[in-house]
């Protein structure tokens, strides 16, 4: 009888850290290199250094995990003689170009096993994003603004600093691949795929 | 004992990278200084309808900073005949200014230097120094008038202007609020409209001198322009 207890405490003991590992809130503050893909390329076609997200997310059970959280990236690009068309006319100079996207989404991960030292996860993101297209020719400042819904798959593993007891701080590698419905011009809609670098911070 | 991630580092290292990705745009004056190729049209009119044009010879200067007048022959050939080998590359019948052509295309190196960040296509004729060769293309009374307008600051450099008349319509009353306002008041309401105008700004200097890449302006003016094609 006493050992059956005994048996019985190790167990929910065991059970018990595993839950605590793996559960409560968290930030995760991510550098997100890009490539554009896709339709978005005849505006901005080049790989940009600039881009983070930040999410406040909730860890329950085991494997899961809801949150909230914002991404900003920024894509530019200068062509040194182009044509940009104008209302009744055309303007061939330099042309600067930006655009900035920006994102509210509501995730969603699951974590394979979040106890191991290297613990692989999947997630999705879905919401709002604006898009900010910006074109600068000659004396022409020309922005425009444009909504979309956007999806955002991501995948990656969790390197926890700490491996004994509970996890407060991880370092998270991954990628992530983002569609925004947002358009412009030959841009039908937004693509691009990141990848992604930062911490997971209890 | 847990060490910590210094999160003052990590939003550091972001910091950075969003002041380089937010540095300032190049400003006008940047913009500006190299060369720029701007064509404006009206499009109301049906370049499609047109059959015949001339070119009108020589180039015009109008400067506030050297002598106006016109190019030498050289000079000029250098962009009537670039302007008249696009026009027929577009199916249009080079003729006589004399046979009444139906469009009509002239050029004018604009120098300025004190104001100039807004000009309405036709507007420089009025200009001292200005040749208005050939004179209204013979029609008596004659002024021009656009339907639309174009400001630059590039205009603070010498500019290469070439115009495209509408002569088949020429005579009529001005269409568009803008050149009723602008043109008929002093100068009557008979008027040759405007079709067309290219800007070629840093093709040439203040001095009024073309560079040499001048006809090579010529040909993106037209190749930026795909509607000036005879159907």
């Amino acid at each position: 009888m006493i050992s059956r207890i005994g048996f019985l405490l190790l167990v929910s003991a065991a059970l018990g850290e595993r839950s605590a590992r793996a559960e409560g809130f968290y930030w995760s503050l991510k550098y997100d290199p890009s490539v554009p893909v896709g339709s978005m390329r005849s505006f901005a076609p080049n790989v940009t250094p600039l881009g983070f997200d930040i999410d406040a997310r909730y860890w329950f059970a085991r494997n899961w995990s809801l949150g909230i959280g914002g991404a900003w990236t920024r894509f530019y690009d200068t062509l040194p003689f182009g044509t940009y068309q104008v209302t009744s006319g055309a303007v061939t100079a330099t042309i600067y170009r930006t655009l900035d996207v920006v994102s509210v989404l509501s995730e969603v991960h699951y974590f394979f096993d979040p106890e191991r030292p290297v613990s692989p996860f999947i997630g999705a993101g879905f919401g709002y994003s604006s898009a900010l297209f910006g074109v600068l020719v000659s004396d022409i400042d020309v922005s425009e603004r444009h909504g979309g819904l956007v999806v955002s798959p991501e995948a990656g593993v969790l390197i926890p600093f700490d491996a004994n007891g509970v996890m407060r701080q991880a370092v998270v590698l991954g990628a992530r691949y983002t569609f925004t419905t947002s358009s412009y011009r030959e841009a039908a809609s937004l693509s691009f795929i990141g990848l992604t670098l930062g911490a997971l911070i209890y | 004992m847990e060490k910590a991630v210094k999160p003052r580092r990590i939003l550091g290292c972001a910091g950075a990278l969003v002041f380089i990705g937010c540095a300032p745009a190049p400003d006008i004056a940047e913009r500006t200084t190299r060369e720029i190729i701007a064509t404006t049209y009206d499009p109301k009119i049906d370049f499609g309808s047109f059959a015949t044009f001339a070119v009108a010879s020589p180039v015009s200067v109008v400067s506030d900073t050297t002598d106006a007048g016109t190019l030498s022959a050289d000079d000029s050939a250098l962009i009537t005949d670039r302007i008249s080998a696009n026009m027929r590359d577009r199916g249009y019948l080079q003729v006589e200014t004399s046979s009444r052509p139906e469009l009509g295309l002239s050029a004018t190196v604009l120098s300025r230097v004190d104001t100039a960040t807004v000009v309405s296509p036709g507007y420089w004729w009025g200009l001292p120094g200005y040749g208005a060769t050939p004179s209204y293309w013979g029609y008596p009374g004659g002024s021009y008038y656009p339907g639309f307008g174009y400001s630059s600051v590039a205009f603070k450099s010498a500019t290469l202007i070439i115009q495209m008349a509408d002569l088949r319509d020429a005579g009529a009353s001005p269409p568009s609020p803008l050149a009723d306002a602008a043109f008929s008041s002093d100068r009557g309401t008979l008027g040759i409209e405007v079709a067309w105008v290219a800007f070629a700004h840093g093709y040439a200097s203040l001095q009024a001198d073309l560079a040499p890449a001048a006809p090579l302006a010529v040909d993106q003016a037209f190749a930026q322009s795909p509607y000036i094609r005879k159907r």
